[in-house]
């Protein structure tokens, strides 16, 4: 499909900005991806004509939305290289599912426990993990929290990987790519070496940033979950998946107690469902699954492979600019085959947020913040960074218009401007 | 954007009252959670009336330029007169337009001179480190 054709495809590009009516260059996708045509239909078609509670009715109507919501548990399970879709848990996002576990690997857990994240993950896989320490050291127990730290080119220091893993490591949980510098971390590598030391350790894969751009094969990556969101994969927000072994999500207690996740209650006793349901309690976000499964569809229609070349020839292309510019410094490794679509930047002495302000200004969006990653800003030592990331929609001109709104930025604080060579102007792409 | 005009540049560039104030009597630590950035403000409080004032820390253009302009504002001014100042006010001093996503870095300092206010006020408690 053609970048033209995809474009075609998603409304907000419709939309005109500034005096210049231009559409915007939505540069935030690690954030939250737009959404196609497809998808939004998806939900209104759902709710026009085929809308009832699942797993309930014995109607037809309720029968109908089942199919079509286990249909996507199916697709899931497919586009993860899963075996059986019994191990495809839907959540809200993915927080929710880190959440989930924290909560049900709790008993699992013993006094002196424990836990391993990076130095490069996103607060939803931290905070969880606090909340846990601080459960269990209210009951006397301590679970002790480590971190891979980064090296100076934004990759997991692996080399005394063999130390931080020791036989107390109950829970290796993991990015697979960084939301801020980008980074793709090797986490079959890093799994099978953790094993080696602590066969029985349970490994999580935080897959959030990862969904859209990498082929997820969990069989491959050797992990007993991994978890991601739909909004950030051109589905709706509202969504998330959890997948687990079979093995190990009979043995867990549910997260939530309620409708759906059981067979039978008494006054006095519960027996919960059969997989997955005894983690899906309530009425689920029925309309949200049954539109991701056309997001999905649309990723395999296109193929993630295709997404993630044209996606890295923009990295490319912006690398390209701003290492050669000594007012900016890039964040994150420079070689591409180490990243995926996202690039962290700062603009020497101006704050993050003047200059995606600026941004806005020229219709280009773009994130500037601690990106819901503090632990790693201290390790940058910044308190903020500016971050670019691509989607499948986004274009060489989009990119062009941010080099423009950069200068543009450059211009207002006073810093010099990069001189491109004649074969980077914008005049090449019009 | 509009709001970088000139003025600002010029108090972004050149903050008044910068660093830390010798014999500050309060001190408060302002943390925007927008981006993590901190800013600490050192009143010299007398009489009820703000004898001095400074500020230190990181922060983006509208949050320095808006406290460099705001602490010249408020010093001399009795505290009683400043229960009244409002985000309006802020506004017209710093400048329009400031986008609602960035009114979170140019209240930074009003939210401390409301500290002040109300410590003064009678209100036992000072918050001095805040995420509002």
């Amino acid at each position: 499909m053609s970048v033209s054709k995809i474009r075609s495809e998603f409304p907000f590009l419709k939309r005109k900005y500034g005096r210049k009516g231009v559409s915007l260059a939505y540069l935030d996708n690690a954030s939250t991806t737009q959404k196609p045509q497809v998808v939004i239909d998806a939900i209104s078609d759902v709710y026009k004509n085929h809308y009832a509670n699942i797993h309930r009715g014995v109607y037809d109507l309720s029968q109908e939305a089942t199919e079509a919501y286990e249909e996507v548990r199916e697709k899931v399970k497919n586009f993860i290289g899963a075996k059986d879709s019994r191990e495809v848990i839907f959540t809200r996002n993915t927080t929710e599912a880190v959440n989930l576990l924290a909560y049900s690997l709790e008993q699992n857990l013993k006094d002196g426990d424990e836990i391993v994240l990076s130095e490069m993950e996103h607060h939803s896989n931290i905070v969880p993990w606090q909340m846990l320490k601080e459960r269990l050291a209210s009951r006397g127990q301590r679970l002790v929290i480590k971190y891979i730290p980064i090296d100076r080119e934004g990759r997991l220091d692996l080399s005394r990987l063999d130390k931080l893993i020791t036989n107390k490591t109950k829970i290796v949980s993991l990015t697979l790519m960084s939301n801020v510098l980008g980074t793709i971390n090797p986490l079959s590598e890093i799994i099978k070496r953790a094993r080696k030391i602590c066969p029985g350790l349970i490994a999580i894969v935080d897959a959030a940033q990862a969904a859209a751009h990498l082929r997820l094969d969990v069989s491959n990556l050797g992990c007993d979950f991994l978890a991601f969101s739909a909004h950030k994969m051109y589905g709706p927000s509202g969504v998330g998946v959890l997948w687990g072994r079979k093995e190990i999500l009979k043995s867990l207690p549910p997260f939530m107690g309620g409708g759906d996740m059981i067979l039978s209650v008494t006054q006095d006793k519960t027996i919960f469902n059969e997989l997955p349901w005894k983690f899906e309690a309530g009425t689920p976000n029925i309309a949200d699954v049954i539109a991701f499964g056309n997001a999905l569809d649309l990723i395999e229609k296109i193929g993630i492979e295709k997404i993630k070349a044209h996606e890295m020839e923009l990295v490319d292309f912006v690398l390209k600019r701003l290492i050669r510019d000594r007012n900016v410094e890039v964040y994150g490794p420079i070689d591409l085959a180490l990243r995926g679509p996202v690039i962290a930047f700062n603009i020497d002495g101006l704050h993050p947020h003047d200059v995606a302000s600026i941004l806005s200004g020229e219709a280009v969006a773009i994130r500037s913040g601690h990106h819901c990653a503090q632990p790693l800003m201290q390790a940058l030592d910044e308190i903020a960074v500016c971050r670019v990331s691509f989607g499948v929609y986004n274009t060489k001109e989009e990119v062009l218009r941010l080099f423009e709104a950069i200068d543009k930025v450059k211009e207002v604080f006073d810093i010099p401007i990069l001189q491109e060579p004649e074969a980077l102007r914008p005049s090449e792409f019009k | 954007m509009d709001i970088y005009r000139e003025e600002i540049l010029e108090h972004w560039r050149n903050p008044r009252n910068f660093g830390r104030l010798k014999g500050a009597n309060i001190i408060i630590d302002q943390i925007n959670p927008l981006c993590g950035d901190q800013v600490t403000f050192y009143f010299k409080i007398k009489d009820k009336k703000i004898a001095d004032v400074s500020f230190k820390g990181n922060g983006c253009a509208i949050s320095i330029a808006s406290a460099s302009m705001l602490s010249s504002f408020i010093k001399g001014r009795s505290i009683d007169g400043l229960s009244k100042l409002t985000g309006a006010d802020v506004l017209d001093l710093i400048g329009r337009p400031v986008s609602p996503a960035r009114l979170k870095c140019a209240f930074l300092p009003l939210e401390a001179i409301r500290k002040i206010v109300k410590f003064e006020a009678g209100n036992p408690k000072l918050e001095t480190n805040t995420k509002s």
